[in-house]
C-alpha cells in the first residue's frame, strides 16, 4: 500500500488536468489541499466499501477505516479521517467486551455495535462525495449515462439538505423561545405534538423554498433538452483508477491472510 | 432618448392562477429597448405575475388561465420552450437563499450556460468576464452561502447575465440589502442601462431607482393604474402618496413626525432592559468576537432601533438578550432585575424575519394557546390581542392559509401573549409597500403606548423616521452610537450607512 500512497502524493505536484477552476475549488473553497479524485471513482469505493463490510469479519471492518483513513487523508481530510477512526475503535472495543462479558443481556447491543461497525467505514466512504461541488459531481455522473431527470433530482437534493438544516436550526429557534424547546421535559409527555411542531413549520417552509429553488432552475434553461455542459473538466487520472485497485487488493489480502485462516 | 424598438409587449393579457386568487386583469403594457422601468404598488397586486409572464415562467412553471397576446424580441412568447426564454431574459429573485442552485460562486454563474449546452472553454471565458466586471474575481471558489448580502446580488446578477440575455427581469433585488448595498444595486444597474440592457424591476424602495429608472408603473388589483416618470412621482404629493401606499421617493433623513416629542415624554418612564458592558462571540465552529462592551437601556414604551452593516452582530445581541445565547460578561436587567440568559427566555419576545418558522400550531386561535392551556386568562387575552390586530376573523384558520402580512401579525401577537418586558423584532418592514409599512409602525406605537420597550433590528430607514425614538448603531465590533431620531447625529449616521463598503 505505501508505493500507492506516495505515487498519489507526487501526482499532486503536477498540474491537475482537471484545470484551473478545479485547482482553485479545493485550495480556496474549503482551504485544504489534497488531491482530487473523480466522483465516479469516489461512488465505486462506496460501492467497494459496502460490498467489503458485508463480505469480511469486524476486524476485516476495522482495517478497511485504516484504508479508508488514508484514503480521506489524501483528499485533505485528515481531520474527519482521525475522527472515524477514533470513532471505529470506540465501537470495537464496546463490542469486544460486549461479546466476551458473555451475559446475554448484552447480546443485543453487541448486535447493534456489529452492525454499526459494518456501516461506519461505508459512512466514512462516502464522506469525500459531500465536498464535490453539485456541478462536478452531474457532469462526472452524466458519463455514465445515468437519465438527467435523475441527476438533477440529485443535484436538488444536495442543495436542498444542508439548507433545510438552516431551516430547521430557524424552527428550533423560534420554537425555543416560545418554551417549546425540546430539552424542556415537560415538553415530551406528548412527544406526538412535539414532532408536529417541528415538522409543519418545516414543511412550510421546505414547500416555499422547492418551489423557489425549482422556479429559478427553470428561469436557467434547466429543461433543455440537449446534452448538458460543465465548467469542469471531466476525466479519469491515474489516482481514480489506482484508489479502487488499492482498495480491492487490501480487502482480498485481508480475506486471504488477515483472519489467520 | 430611448430607442424605441419594442423588447417586450403584452397586449390585452389576463391571467388567473390555478391555486390562488391573485391575477393579471387586460394588461396592456409596453417595455423599449434600453429601457429601465419600475414596477411598484401594493404587494399581490400582480408585479411578479406581470414579471413571470417574461421569463416563461408563466406558463411553464406556474399553471392558470392565460388570454392575451405576449411578444418578446419580436418572438410570440407562446411559441418559446421554457428554457428559450433564458436567451432572451435573466432573472434576479428576491431570496438569494433559495435562487441559488449551486454552492460555488463559478458553478451558480455558469449554471444556465452548462444547461444549454455552451461549450466549456467559451463559459470558463465568460466566468473570467464577468467576474472581473463584478469583481468577483476572489470569490469564483467560495461557498455562496458565506458572502455577504451586496456580493449574492452581484452573483446573483453575474449567474442571469450569463447566457447574454438583454432583458433583465428583477424582483424585489433589494429587499434584503443594507443601505449601502442597495446603493451598490442601483450602481450596478446604471452601469448595466449604460451597456444597452433593458431592465424591468418590482420594487417597493423607489429612492435609489429614480436616477436610473424612465417610468415608474403602478399596478394595483391586478391592473396598470398609472405611470410616472421620475420627476411627475416627485411631484405627488405625501398625502397622495400615502393614499397609494407608495414609500418615499427619496432618501430623507428627518420628518415633520419625527420622535422628538414622544421621546421626552419617555425619559421619565421606569427603566425595563438594561444592557450593560455585554460581550458575545458567535457561535460555531471557531468562536471569534461577535461584539464587546455593548451597554444601553430601553425604558417602558420608548422605541429604538438596532441598525449597522449586515454581520456587525444585530442578530447576535438579539438572540443574547431573549436569552438563547450566553453573554461572555457583562450582565442585562429586566425591569431593574440582573438576570442570566437562562432566566431572560420567555420574558424577552422575538419575533423573527421568516414568519414560516414561527408559527406551529394549527389555527390562529390555537397558535396563541400554546403552552398556555392551562392559564385561565389566556383566551380573553388572546380573543383581545387577536382583534386588535384584526385577526379575530381568521381565528379558526390555519396559519399556513394566511398571507404574508397576516402571518407576520400573527407571529407578534404570539411573541405578545406572554406578556413580554421587553419585544425584539427583526426587519419586520423588509419586502413590505408602504402602507404596510405605515400599519407596522402604527403597531408598534399600539405596543409602546401599552408599555412594552420594543427595539427593531432594522435597514429601513423610513420605520426609523416614523416609529423610532432612538437608533443604536453597532459596527466594528461595538455599539458605536447611541443617538435620537431626527437629531442631526442621526442624518449623518445614515449618510454614512449609505457609503459603500470597500
Amino acid at each position: 500500500m505505501e508505493p500507492e500512497v506516495r505515487s498519489g502524493q507526487s501526482e499532486f505536484g503536477q498540474s491537475s488536468p482537471a484545470g484551473i477552476a478545479n485547482r482553485e475549488i479545493s485550495q480556496v473553497r474549503s482551504r485544504r489541499v489534497g488531491l482530487a479524485f473523480d466522483p465516479r471513482a469516489q461512488l465505486l469505493i462506496v460501492l467497494l466499501a459496502g460490498a467489503a463490510c458485508a463480505l469480511v469479519p469486524w476486524t476485516g471492518a476495522l482495517a478497511l477505516t485504516v484504508v479508508l483513513a488514508l484514503y480521506l487523508s489524501l483528499q485533505g481530510l485528515w481531520k474527519a479521517a482521525l475522527t472515524f477512526l477514533l470513532g471505529m475503535m470506540l465501537l470495537a472495543v464496546a463490542y469486544a467486551v460486549s461479546v466476551s462479558a458473555g451475559v446475554t443481556v448484552l447480546d443485543f447491543v453487541a448486535f447493534m455495535l456489529s452492525l454499526l461497525l459494518r456501516t461506519l467505514p461505508v459512512a466514512m466512504a462516502a464522506y469525500p462525495l459531500g465536498f464535490v461541488p453539485s456541478g462536478r459531481l452531474i457532469a462526472s455522473l452524466q458519463r455514465l449515462h445515468l437519465p438527467k431527470g435523475l441527476l438533477i433530482a440529485l443535484a436538488v437534493a444536495l442543495r436542498f439538505l444542508p439548507m433545510l438544516r438552516l431551516e430547521y436550526e430557524a424552527v428550533q429557534t423560534s420554537a425555543r423561545l416560545r418554551g417549546l424547546s425540546a430539552s424542556k421535559l415537560k415538553n415530551w409527555r406528548n412527544p406526538l405534538q412535539m414532532f408536529e411542531y417541528r415538522i409543519v413549520p418545516l414543511l412550510m417552509r421546505s414547500l416555499k423554498i422547492a418551489d423557489e429553488l425549482a422556479a429559478s432552475a427553470s428561469v436557467r434553461g434547466i429543461e433543455a433538452p440537449g446534452k448538458r455542459t460543465s465548467v469542469y473538466t471531466i476525466g479519469l487520472n491515474l489516482q481514480d483508477y489506482a484508489a479502487p485497485l488499492v482498495f480491492i487488493g487490501a480487502a482480498a489480502a485481508w480475506m486471504m491472510w488477515g483472519t489467520g485462516g | 432618448m430611448i430607442n424605441r424598438e419594442v423588447a417586450a409587449s403584452l397586449r390585452d393579457v389576463s391571467f388567473r392562477y390555478m391555486e390562488s386568487e391573485e391575477q393579471l386583469r387586460h394588461i396592456d403594457f409596453t417595455l423599449y429597448r434600453g429601457e429601465c422601468v419600475v414596477l411598484t404598488g401594493p404587494s399581490g397586486s400582480g408585479k411578479s405575475t406581470l414579471m413571470r409572464l417574461l421569463n416563461g415562467l408563466i406558463p411553464h412553471f406556474y399553471e392558470g388561465m392565460l388570454e392575451g397576446e405576449i411578444e418578446l424580441f419580436g418572438r410570440s412568447a407562446a411559441d418559446l420552450e421554457s428554457w428559450a426564454f433564458s436567451q432572451w431574459t435573466g432573472s434576479v429573485f428576491q431570496d438569494s437563499r433559495s435562487q441559488f442552485f449551486n454552492a460555488v460562486v463559478q458553478d451558480e454563474m455558469a449554471f444556465s450556460g452548462e444547461n444549454i449546452g455552451m461549450q466549456p472553454e467559451l463559459i470558463r471565458e465568460r466566468i473570467r468576464e464577468l467576474a472581473a466586471e463584478l469583481s468577483l474575481e476572489n470569490l469564483l471558489a467560495s461557498d455562496v452561502r458565506l458572502l455577504s448580502g451586496g456580493e449574492k446580488q452581484k452573483v446573483a446578477f453575474a449567474a442571469a447575465r450569463f447566457t447574454m440575455p438583454e432583458l433583465l427581469i428583477l424582483d424585489e433585488p433589494s429587499a434584503n440589502l443594507d443601505l449601502a448595498a442597495a446603493a451598490g444595486l442601483s450602481r450596478l444597474l446604471s452601469g448595466l442601462k449604460r451597456m444597452g440592457h433593458t431592465l424591468l424591476l418590482a420594487e417597493h424602495r423607489l429612492y435609489e431607482l429614480l436616477p436610473i429608472a424612465d417610468r415608474i408603473v403602478y399596478m394595483e388589483n391586478g391592473s396598470i393604474t398609472a405611470s410616472w416618470t421620475p420627476q411627475e412621482l416627485l411631484a405627488l404629493s405625501d398625502r397622495e402618496r400615502e393614499k397609494l401606499g407608495l414609500r418615499s421617493p427619496v432618501f430623507e433623513t428627518e420628518s415633520a413626525s419625527s420622535g422628538e416629542l414622544r421621546s421626552e415624554g419617555v425619559q421619565n418612564e421606569k427603566e425595563r432592559l438594561c444592557v450593560s458592558g455585554v460581550s458575545a462571540i458567535i457561535p460555531g465552529l471557531r468562536s471569534k468576537a461577535a461584539f464587546e462592551g455593548v451597554s444601553f437601556a430601553l425604558r417602558q414604551g420608548e422605541i429604538a432601533a438596532l441598525s449597522g452593516p449586515n454581520g456587525a452582530g444585530k442578530s447576535t445581541l438579539a438572540k443574547l438578550l431573549c436569552g438563547l445565547l450566553r453573554e461572555r460578561s457583562g450582565f442585562v436587567s429586566l425591569s431593574g432585575q440582573q438576570l442570566p440568559a437562562s432566566r431572560r427566555l420567555g420574558r424577552i419576545a422575538f419575533v423573527m424575519q421568516d414568519s414560516d418558522c414561527q408559527l406551529f400550531a394549527d389555527s390562529v386561535f390555537g397558535e396563541l394557546m400554546l403552552t398556555r392551556e392551562k392559564e385561565t386568562e389566556a383566551p380573553a387575552r388572546a380573543e383581545q390581542l387577536l382583534r386588535e390586530l384584526g385577526l379575530w376573523e381568521l381565528r379558526d384558520r390555519h396559519p399556513a392559509a394566511l398571507s404574508g402580512g397576516q402571518k407576520q401579525r400573527l407571529a407578534f401577537a404570539a411573541g405578545m401573549m406572554g406578556q413580554p418586558d421587553v419585544l425584539i423584532l427583526d426587519e419586520p418592514t423588509s419586502g413590505l409597500d408602504g402602507r404596510s409599512m405605515r400599519s407596522v409602525v402604527r403597531l408598534l406605537h399600539n405596543l409602546a403606548a401599552s408599555g412594552t420597550a420594543v427595539l427593531v433590528i432594522t435597514h429601513d430607514h423610513e420605520l426609523m423616521l416614523e416609529a423610532c425614538d432612538r437608533l443604536l448603531l453597532l459596527g466594528d465590533g461595538r455599539l458605536q452610537q447611541d443617538m435620537q431620531v431626527g437629531s442631526r447625529a442621526f442624518a449623518e449616521a445614515l449618510n454614512l450607512l449609505r457609503e459603500p463598503a470597500i
